[in-house]
């Protein structure tokens, strides 16, 4: 289990990455996806998960579409034109910060 | 991959229901907790304990914050667009009214009076009758003699009278409840309400008929959610 203060930082990141690059998605099947990529490392919560995705809808970054699966309403998610350029923004400044924190932390690759 | 059923599903909603989530939340919050209890079931545990187990994920008070959390963001939202016009102080002070003072509870009676009346015909995908193509069945068929009376299922605003028949409903009304909620009764043989008319839950609008596509005397009745047919019976208490 991942430091949820680690964790907040990037999951805006990590959320537009996914939608980015796997069109719509809804929100079990985002964080089964990103615990599955990361070997079960990044758990997102709900508590987490939610308020962000809502966050983003509101900045404009997501627009929502909802499918009627017999009696449940499946929500999914989209990025929009505005959160794909969010998106680079965030992964450019996480790049530079990744290469500072190197820098700093003397960090070395984890040995496989 | 397990499917849960439609009883299933109202377990889980009655008991988010319980946990005090909003309309904000219930769509998407049912759906993952769904998705989670299917996840365990799948793995052979019985639908109680994954439920339990699925619900368990949410440390005590979690949903309430999220809930909260998320009603904040809509909030702040809709006062920011709000406040950038002067006439929109006005309409931020209703809103604030608005969101505190409203509780709005979809349709949760039957529009007929009487213990548990028989329903011939449910929500869902069906044969339909008379064309026998299978299509969705957007509410519930009650089977009553003609002259029934029929009542309004949540408090609201008479939206539209139809007295002659389109698409098959017949005589029928729509009763718009909220921004999202409205109810619509079908087959109808008279209708007492107007237009514009303000009702409230349980007053008499209409008796009960056989018209437009009808085989015999019944009500079609309907719940919609931002003009999507959902079935009724999940909100009856």
């Amino acid at each position: 289990m991942q430091s949820q203060e680690l964790l907040k930082g990037t999951l805006k990141t990590i959320i537009l990455h996914m939608l980015d690059r796997n069109g719509r998605m809804y929100g079990y099947e985002l964080t089964q996806k990103v615990r599955e990529l990361s070997d079960d490392y990044i758990q997102i919560t709900e508590g987490a998960l939610y308020p962000t995705l809502h966050k983003l809808e509101a900045e404009g970054a997501l627009v929502t579409e909802k499918e009627y699966i017999g009696k449940r309403v499946r929500k999914y998610y989209k990025i929009t034109p505005g959160g794909q350029s969010l998106f680079k923004e965030r992964m450019s400044d996480f790049h530079e910060f990744m290469h500072a924190m190197q820098l700093v932390l003397q960090l070395k690759p984890k040995q496989a | 991959m397990k499917n849960l059923s439609s009883k299933e599903i109202n377990l889980v909603m009655n008991a988010l229901a319980d946990r005090g989530i909003s309309n904000v939340m219930r769509d998407e919050l049912t759906d993952h907790i769904c998705c989670e209890t299917e996840a365990l079931m799948s793995q052979g545990a019985s639908f109680d304990e994954s439920l339990e187990k699925a619900l368990a994920t949410f440390a005590p008070g979690e949903l309430h914050r999220i809930n909260k959390e998320v009603k904040n963001i809509y909030f702040q939202k809709l006062m920011k667009r709000t406040l950038s016009t002067t006439a929109g102080l006005m309409t931020a002070a209703c809103l604030i009214l608005f969101l505190t003072l409203s509780s709005f509870e979809p349709p949760s009676i039957l529009p007929v009076a009487g213990d548990s009346p028989r329903i011939s015909s449910d929500f869902g995908m069906r044969r339909h009758p008379i064309d026998k193509k299978m299509m969705l069945h957007k509410g519930i068929d009650l089977p009553l003699a003609e002259g029934t009376e029929i009542r309004a299922t949540a408090d609201g605003i008479v939206d539209k009278v139809f007295l002659e028949d389109k698409e098959g409903y017949g005589i029928h009304v729509i009763i718009k409840h909220d921004e999202e909620y409205s109810s619509l009764y079908a087959s109808l043989s008279e209708i007492s309400v107007a237009e514009g008319q303000e009702v409230k839950k349980g007053q008499m609008i209409a008796l009960s008929g056989n018209s437009g596509t009808s085989t015999a005397p019944h009500l079609h009745y309907e719940v919609r959610y931002k003009n999507e047919p959902v079935d009724p019976q999940q909100f009856l208490k």
